[in-house]
């Protein structure tokens, strides 16, 4: 287990650093491209760029890192890019 | 004042229609191992009302370098995951919220911490019901379409 010290006080809203890797995480969300691309995967985003991707956070995050571009960890996001909802979502599939 | 947190669907692909809800979810984080600097970092959670206790799998814990504190109250065993040993801890997390002026609400959740990983574990935090009796909320999901949401309504 990690250091158990108390965790530090934040505000109830995102900083302006929280606020830009938000609309990362809601890119890799929401973009068509990003979805059609990676849907199931854990990718690696700084600024609206992909930097890894990979099944797990360990083998995405591997792959971020060989890039001499990518930030240290605290700066990037990682989520897991969802499948889109069909068009017609009121129907079973 | 009671807060409403907006569950949003996601699509488990499968030959029928598979749904399940997460929300935003923010979490206190250490900056590297062993670090005292703390910041938070974005990480979805899985509401999971299969599950009795939250858990946060080894993979995310890893990711994420959590701030754990320990849960001193905790008496008796604790119960493995799916046959893996487990500890118990309590994290701090936010949650976003659609009252103004305050877009995020903190919480603590107390959580199982399997020791390792389990094979295709998908890589998310489960929102067990332990979570929502400690916190007396309310889950309602709109199932009638797979694009419908879900409320998550905590006083």
């Amino acid at each position: 287990m990690k250091k158990t010290n108390e965790a530090a006080t934040f505000p109830p809203y995102l900083t302006e650093e929280e606020q830009r890797k938000n609309e990362d995480y809601e890119w890799a969300l929401h973009d068509p491209q990003v979805q059609k691309k990676y849907a199931g995967k854990i990718v690696v985003v700084y600024r609206k760029k992909i930097l890894g991707v990979g099944k797990t956070y360990a083998a995405a995050w591997a792959a971020a890192q060989r890039r001499k571009d990518c930030p240290p960890k605290p700066l990037v996001v990682t989520p897991v890019v969802p499948y889109p909802i069909p068009a017609d979502s009121t129907a079973s599939e | 004042m009671a807060t409403t947190t907006v569950l949003k669907p996601s699509r488990v692909p499968a030959p029928a229609a598979l749904t399940h809800y997460f929300c935003e979810s923010w979490w206190t984080c250490h900056t590297a191992p062993g670090s005292r600097h703390q910041y938070r970092e974005r990480l979805d959670s899985l509401v999971s009302t299969g599950e009795v206790l939250s858990v946060i799998p080894a993979a995310v814990l890893r990711r994420l370098d959590l701030v754990v504190m320990p849960e001193r109250g905790w008496k008796g065993q604790v119960p493995t995951w799916f046959g893996v040993p487990c500890r118990v801890g309590r994290v701090t997390m936010w949650l976003r919220v659609v009252e103004a002026p305050e877009p995020y609400r903190q919480f603590t959740l107390l959580a199982l911490l399997p020791q390792s990983d389990l094979e295709d574990e998908p890589p998310f935090i489960r929102l067990g019901t332990q979570f929502l009796l400690e916190h007396r909320a309310e889950l309602s999901l709109d199932c009638s379409s797979p694009a419908g949401e879900g409320r998550l309504i905590i006083p």
